[in-house]
């Protein structure tokens, strides 16, 4: 078996993230042809980088995840989840007790039931 | 289960609308005025609820996931775990030639038909481009399928090489002994694997139905190297479609004369016979579809050559009366024109019993005179009640020439007329009477009979032979009658009491396949190598 040294993994790292990026923006141009016309492949590969870096920042670090992320910036806007609009996310994003994929699922349920008007 | 974006809002109205109706009165959701609160994912007391709301979300149309099933791994690992690939067996596509003329050349390309995974009647008769629907997979005795393997992976590698075994399963029941050309068969060149193409297709698999009304077949596809899996199709059973045509007969003020039309029972018995009358299929003035039959005078209809029905199909034509004179050399009535008589009622005496006789014309002369032409105004008969004896009156006043003093010989022209039910022509035109010759109106259940009768004799029915080729031992005549069963069959000469056919007529009707139409009683039941 070849063992890498630790520059040799690094440019896997990078060449890794690179594809995810690549793949999720087209997954994003995909599932939300609207919002994102406006972008280009390499601004959409610059949110979900974005997406990334907030994310960690949140706990949020599973490639899943971050997609979901990309997602709410892509939704929400480019601010999210520092906008004025956004307190009910950051209520949710900065609660220490939470693992990241139990965040991203409450801002989905959050979207769902008390993002509307009363049904 | 959770919902992912974008979300379906229309789903989501549905879901709200629907757990809030399962739950009326549940204080979780609704406050002590009874108006509604929403759901809160902080609320510990609506988890179930939140539960069956992604539930009903995606029952709606809404899509979801589980979020557990995504592992926890950045974007940026490199090393993945190697997973042991699966070649699956994905499906099978259907292909048909679909011919069509352009510029006044014919194109044929091929063309993805019906899915071959849903049961469906197979008109075996069927030809491309018969029918306007542009349905055209489902007619014909052949099938042609292709199966597909993919990766579970998703590699696009591969893909090439792999063999698909092929099998056309009969059902049990299907009709035994047929002879060859009648028969089910794959058409394979080779032994029965076919191999996958680069992108994972074989090559067509074809099949033929046998030729028998009621036949059920299936294609089992089973993957045989690199992994595993088996694919069956649809059932696909034996039927014959045929196209018909209703024509009535008008008075001369437009009024109907013939009163009954064509009843469901004729749908019926042949549907139990497989075989799936449509129509009628002209549109034209009359509000039910029906063309008419046109009077050229009082007396006499004339069938109308400018009718029109599909070439292979069936035209039934309503009339009020129908009989043949047996005088006439072609007592079936000559193709370019057919009389259909009413009666000559009130002109001569009426002779009601049948066979029904009216005196045609009538000669007189003295006893050494020469013949002369009688007035037939001039003759009056009345019938007695047994009715074949006849009294017949002379009105000998006003004959010119006549001596009432002297001996007056008069020679009578008795016309007898057979009344029928109907005939068929041979040109897929079928003639019912509506009423009897005798006067009242035929029941519409006889009238029923008497399609069914007409119908069969052009469907080939009863047959000179059996499907297996030997003799038909209950053929009567070399009309196609059918004397099984101490005339309770419905091919019967004269069918009063049938309603429906024996059950060798039944046999020979479901291996007739019905694609020109009329059939004469004596045809084969294929032609040589035709499908």
């Amino acid at each position: 078996m070849m063992r890498l040294n630790q520059d040799q993994f690094d440019v896997f790292r990078d060449f890794a993230r690179a594809n995810f990026y690549k793949k999720t923006a087209c997954d994003l141009t995909e599932r939300f042809p609207v919002e994102t016309r406006a972008f280009d492949d390499l601004q959409l590969a610059e949110l979900v980088a974005t997406a990334g870096d907030r994310g960690q920042a949140c706990g949020v670090t599973s490639a899943y995840d971050i997609r979901r992320f990309a997602e709410c910036l892509l939704v929400h806007g480019m601010t999210f989840p520092d906008g004025e609009t956004h307190g009910w996310a950051r209520d949710v994003l900065e609660n220490g007790k939470m693992t990241g994929r139990a965040k991203m699922n409450m801002l989905i349920q959050l979207e769902c039931f008390q993002g509307r008007p009363t049904p | 289960m959770i919902a992912t974006r974008p979300f379906n809002w229309d789903a989501s109205d549905a879901a709200d609308e629907a757990l809030y109706a399962a739950n009326a009165g549940n204080p979780a959701l609704f406050d002590a005025d009874g108006n509604r609160k929403k759901l809160d994912p902080a609320n510990s007391d609506h988890k179930d609820l939140i539960d069956e709301w992604f539930r009903l979300y995606a029952k709606h149309g809404g899509e979801v996931e589980d979020p557990n099933v995504p592992p926890e791994d950045p974007p940026d690992k490199p090393v993945k775990p190697c997973e042991d690939d699966e070649l699956i067996l994905v499906g099978l596509t259907e292909w048909i030639k679909d011919v069509k003329i352009v510029n006044g050349v014919p194109v044929v390309k091929k063309v993805e038909a019906d899915d071959p995974m849903q049961d469906r009647r197979q008109y075996i008769n069927g030809r491309l481009a018969d029918f306007e629907d542009g349905d055209h997979s489902n007619y014909g005795r052949r099938l042609q399928v292709t199966a597909q393997v993919r990766w579970k992976s998703g590699k696009k590698s591969d893909l090439a090489g792999h063999s698909i075994h092929f099998r056309f399963e009969p059902f049990p029941g299907n009709r035994e002994n047929l002879p060859a050309e009648l028969q089910h068969s794959n058409l394979f060149e080779s032994e029965d694997e076919l191999s996958t193409d680069a992108k994972g297709f074989t090559s067509q698999a074809k099949f033929e139905l046998s030729q028998y009304g009621g036949d059920r077949f299936r294609i089992r596809a089973t993957l045989k190297t690199g992994g595993t899996g088996e694919l069956v199709s649809g059932v696909f059973t034996a039927w014959r479609r045929v196209p018909f045509t209703v024509d009535t007969m008008d008075n001369a003020d437009g009024t109907d004369r013939a009163t009954h039309l064509l009843g469901q029972r004729v749908v019926t018995t042949f549907a139990r016979n497989y075989v799936e009358l449509v129509g009628p299929t002209r549109d034209d003035l009359h509000p039910i579809y029906k063309n008419v039959m046109h009077s050229d005078d009082d007396e006499n209809y004339v069938f109308d050559n400018s009718l029109t029905k599909d070439p292979d199909g069936l035209g039934f034509v309503f009339a009020d009366l129908v009989a043949s004179n047996p005088e006439d050399e072609d007592a079936n009535f000559p193709a370019a024109k057919y009389v259909v008589r009413k009666r000559w009622v009130p002109k001569v005496g009426f002779l009601a019993m049948p066979p029904y006789r009216r005196i045609a014309s009538a000669t007189w002369k003295h006893f050494s005179g020469k013949w002369a032409t009688f007035p037939l105004d001039n003759i009056s008969a009345m019938g007695h009640s047994n009715g074949f004896d006849v009294n017949i009156h002379f009105d000998l006043s006003g004959v010119k020439g006549l001596n009432p003093k002297r001996r007056v010989k008069v020679k009578l022209k008795i016309q007898v007329f057979q009344s029928l039910g109907g005939f068929q022509n041979h040109d897929g035109w079928l003639f019912v009477a509506s009423r009897h010759y005798g006067g009242g109106h035929i029941e519409q259940n006889y009238v029923d009979s008497i399609c069914i009768h007409e119908a069969g004799h052009a469907f080939g029915v009863a047959a000179e032979n059996t499907p297996e080729g030997t003799k038909n031992g209950h053929v009567m005549d070399w009309a196609g009658h059918c004397s099984n069963g101490d005339k309770s069959c419905i091919m019967y000469k004269s069918s009063a009491n049938a309603s429906d056919f024996c059950y060798v007529c039944s046999d020979m009707l479901r291996a007739r396949d019905l694609k020109s139409l009329p059939l004469e009683w004596d045809a084969p039941y294929s032609k040589s190598g035709e499908t």
